[in-house]
């Protein structure tokens, strides 16, 4: 039940020869399934991926969605709470569910034989969900306990909840997923039932099933669980119009933190445009092992920083990129963010060598041979590409999309989108709170 | 269209698979170094391990020393020097890295396997013919430093530590793997070398690949790069928990003005080689491993006092502890320690019930069926028979021996090891909010960061 952290967009790239192999239909019910036999080991993982995320909630609701994804652990018609859990590891099981911006996902990972629970499992919870206002105040408790440890009580933990709201104020993707306490207080436990009758029908969402299954018994079974459940009204979803920031916006957060932290933000592109790529391939000339832009000149020559980062988020109708730094012992922020700027502007300036763009392919690919090891990363990204894509043969070609990046590419998306002038720069300075600027 | 099913019930499970562990090979390289093989050809990758039987444990007099030099291992090596190892191993797309644990240290390769030749000839520098160049030396110094400055930041870290420190005292396991300011000020370039002529012989050491090896070709290049690794195995230690006298006790580790606190709560344990330790995971996961466990459904589904609480088995070669964490709210923080004690009552006080019982033991099985899904994951488990000397068909014998634990062996093992009268609780939170109230539960006392008792 973990809120999306933010994270690099899904490495998932096509191997040196195995295609994934799968297949796709929809339930008249408007329910999309998706089915990848893979028998490596004699396990199946069922996932479903609902389009709804943190970007559908109002800007006085903040944090719902996420709270809704622990609402949906709490009991559904012939499910009690918490059973979801036992049932799934009484059998030796696994399972989760994340809240992003754009979807909510929920998997489980099952010996074969139990793939006919999982199925039952999800289909209760998507036909019916049953809430006490009891359930409703305890899980309200665990999100604020989990907000607390891991973003107000987490050093630097606000970083990211800033620059969102830095770069994409005024918009949905304004805020993070964990969203404001003060709003989830304010949520009457109607706003549950009506969010179910909303975002979570078939027609909203995707079903992947992936693992050691024989197809024409797994198709009934899908048929006999989901096929009944009824069709939901059509999803009204609004266009984000994200506007680019008029001059560069600078905050200052002062905690008890043990180092100064410096963020600079960008608006970079979002899913479907295809700069997202050079921009995914950038952060990984900047950031990936010691002989990177930022690690070898930042943390191993100079050594005005701890350590380094680059990343970039790609969401529906957005994207962000960040570069980020924690000064070290006899370092300051300003030193810092001095160092980060000469880093981008080299590359704005200057570009990328053809060494550093070969680099970063042959991680790609090496992080592809190790996520496709794992069914929940194939079928996690078959989710990914059909829905925010519409297209999960994708899958297949992500590998020769990224090698058609060119030094060129990376030196164009550079100057077009990590400009000074539209940045959002973060200090994380060490100090007793309450002293923010 | 659709038929009408029974939906008041989950569907009948189908066919019961045949979960087992995977094969795996061992070969003997010529100089005695034995090679674990777990083979796949799936995904064109190798990942690779090497092992070194020596970690913090044998840091000494110098807390932190084995961590400070595997990390150096990668600054420079063979005739390459920080930066051109690399760039190779970067231009590769491969990863290659060190880290100490408390009995062992790995090098660890992932790369795909048309690199491997020139990946493991830049790994066979990097352990045996490291440089520790006086630069790097410095600049890890300052580095380690403030990380362990960052690390401090953190409640349960906090936790953690001071916790080790309750249980193990001077013992090598009470110590910080990261070390602290005075022994990283003292370690420089004639410690590190020192500490990898003694451990880092051929004696001491093992390796372990898996995914798309071809083994001979592996293994005639193995001899090659490492074939004239020699050294005998150094002397191995032997030590105990010894958690001092005035038991139950609670001790704060003073963060001023935070708003959770960071619960550690256990005892001594045992070895990953006692013949009770399946029984003892078995009881500690229905007490607190998994989701479904009493002290999650206690502090998280029936309370809200947390976004998630469990407890934890060292698996160590030496005793180590079992423990609870958990980070709850500050306002909370008595009434969670009281449940945690409550729970720790009632899994000594009477036996498990047979529905929990059955339902742990199918979690642990099928899980370890899930674990096994990548050669990666497989290779894991290979390297804990090798580290701890087990039997090498003791995951093929494990569902079984888990099947036939009774509820009475469960609660021998709770009744030796899970005493609440027994327990150390450590807290990293705001002493001056929290410490009247659990004086009412035992006696406390307050320290700062460093272990030293202060007054609040």
């Amino acid at each position: 039940m973990n809120q999306l952290r933010p994270e690099p967009s899904p490495m998932a790239f096509r191997s040196g020869s195995a295609t994934i192999q799968f297949e796709r239909y929809t339930l008249p019910n408007g329910l999309d399934v998706i089915l990848h036999e893979d028998r490596k080991a004699p396990i199946a993982h069922v996932l479903v991926w609902y389009h709804v995320g943190s970007k559908n909630e109002s800007f006085d609701r903040t944090g719902f969605a996420h709270l809704f994804e622990h609402m949906m652990f709490q009991g559904s018609e012939n499910v009690a709470k918490t059973e979801h859990f036992s049932y799934v590891q009484g059998v030796g099981g696994s399972l989760n569910a994340t809240t992003g911006q754009d979807r909510t996902n929920y998997f489980q990972t099952v010996p074969r034989e139990y793939l006919g629970l999982a199925l039952w499992l999800e289909s209760d919870r998507m036909r019916s969900l049953k809430v006490t206002e009891e359930n409703f105040q305890n899980q309200l408790s665990v999100v604020k306990e989990e907000r607390k440890q891991r973003y107000d009580n987490a050093p630097y933990g606000l970083w990211y909840m800033t620059l969102l709201d830095m770069l994409f104020g005024g918009t949905a993707y304004g805020w993070s997923p964990i969203g404001d306490m003060a709003h989830l207080d304010a949520s009457p436990l109607d706003a549950v039932q009506a969010f179910h009758q909303v975002f979570y029908v078939p027609n909203n969402a995707t079903l992947v099933i992936s693992g050691d299954f024989e197809r024409d018994e797994v198709s009934r079974m899908v048929e006999e669980m989901f096929g009944g459940i009824r069709k939901g009204k059509e999803i009204e979803r609004p266009a984000i119009v994200v506007r680019e920031p008029s001059a560069q916006v600078r905050k200052t957060i002062v905690a008890p933190v043990p180092l100064p932290s410096v963020y600079i933000g960008f608006q970079s592109a979002a899913i479907g445009n295809a700069d997202a790529r050079a921009l995914s391939i950038l952060s990984l000339i900047l950031n990936r092992g010691r002989s990177s832009r930022l690690q070898s000149s930042l943390v191993y020559g100079s050594q005005v920083a701890q350590n380094a980062s680059a990343f970039s988020i790609d969401m529906e109708g957005a994207g962000m990129f960040v570069a980020l730094a924690t000064a070290s012992e006899d370092a300051t922020a300003e030193q810092v963010e001095a160092e980060l700027w000469r880093e981008i502007e080299a590359v704005r300036r200057d570009g990328v060598t053809e060494r550093e763009l070969g680099a970063a392919i042959n991680h790609i690919h090496t992080s592809f041979a190790t996520s496709f090891s794992k069914l929940q990363s194939i079928s996690d990204t078959l989710a990914y590409y059909h829905v925010l894509c519409g297209d999960a043969s994708r899958i297949n070609d992500l590998l020769g999309e990224y090698t058609t990046v060119t030094a060129a590419d990376i030196r164009r998306v550079a100057e077009q989108y990590l400009r000074p002038e539209v940045a959002a720069v973060l200090y994380y300075l060490p100090g007793v709170s309450g002293n923010d600027q | 269209m659709s038929q009408t099913i029974d939906r008041t019930r989950p569907p009948k499970p189908g066919k019961q698979s045949q979960m087992l562990f995977p094969t795996f090979a061992l070969h003997t390289m010529k100089n005695g170094i034995p090679v674990y093989v777990v083979e796949n050809h799936a995904q064109p990758y190798i990942s690779l391990q090497i092992v070194i039987r020596s970690g913090a444990s044998s840091d000494g007099e110098l807390p932190g020393l084995a961590e400070f030099t595997s990390n150096l291992l990668l600054s420079g090596a063979g005739k390459m020097s920080a930066q051109e190892l690399a760039e190779e191993i970067d231009y590769l797309g491969a990863s290659l890295d060190a880290s100490a644990g408390r009995d062992e240290t790995t090098i660890g390769l992932g790369v795909l396997s048309g690199f491997l030749p020139r990946a493991l000839s830049i790994m066979a520098d990097v352990v045996l013919r490291p440089t520790f160049p006086a630069d790097e030396v410095q600049r890890e110094r300052k580095q380690s430093i403030a990380a362990l400055k960052q690390h401090r930041s953190d409640p349960a870290y906090l936790a953690s530590v001071q916790f080790r420190r309750e249980i193990h005292g001077d013992a090598p396991y009470g110590r910080e793997i990261d070390g602290n300011e005075d022994s990283l000020r003292k370690i420089n370039r004639a410690e590190c070398s020192r500490y990898h002529q003694t451990y880092f012989t051929a004696g001491n050491a093992f390796f372990v690949a898996a995914g798309d090896v071809q083994v001979p070709e592996f293994l005639e290049m193995l001899e090659e790069h490492f074939g004239q690794w020699g050294g005998d195995r150094p002397e191995r230690m032997s030590f105990a928990p010894v958690p001092g006298t005035g038991l139950p006790r609670i001790v704060i580790v003073d963060r001023p003005d935070s708003v959770q606190s960071a619960l550690r709560v256990g005892a001594p344990g045992l070895a990953r080689r006692d013949p009770d330790y399946i029984a003892m995971i078995t009881i500690n996961t229905l007490f607190g491993g998994y989701f479904n466990s009493r002290i999650n459904n206690n502090l998280r589904e029936r309370n809200g006092y947390t976004y998630g609480a469990r407890s934890l088995v060292d698996s160590l070669l030496m005793p180590g502890t079992i423990s609870v964490a958990a980070s709850v709210g500050t306002g909370v923080t008595e009434a969670a320690l009281r449940e945690i004690f409550n729970e720790l009552e009632s899994i000594t006080a009477e036996p498990v019930s047979e529905t929990e019982l059955e339902m742990v033991k199918s979690y642990i099985i099928g899980s370890q069926a899930l674990q096994i899904e990548t050669p990666g994951q497989v290779a894991s488990f290979v390297r804990a028979i090798a580290l701890f000397g087990l039997p090498h068909d003791y995951y093929q014998r494990f569902p079984a021996e888990v099947r036939e634990l009774t509820r009475e062996q469960l609660l021998d093992v709770a009744r030796r090891y899970m005493r609440p009268d027994r327990m150390v609780g450590v807290i990293a939170g705001d002493a001056r909010t929290i410490r009247e109230k659990l004086e009412d539960i035992c006696p406390v006392k307050v320290v700062n960061e460093r272990g030293e008792e202060i007054t609040v």
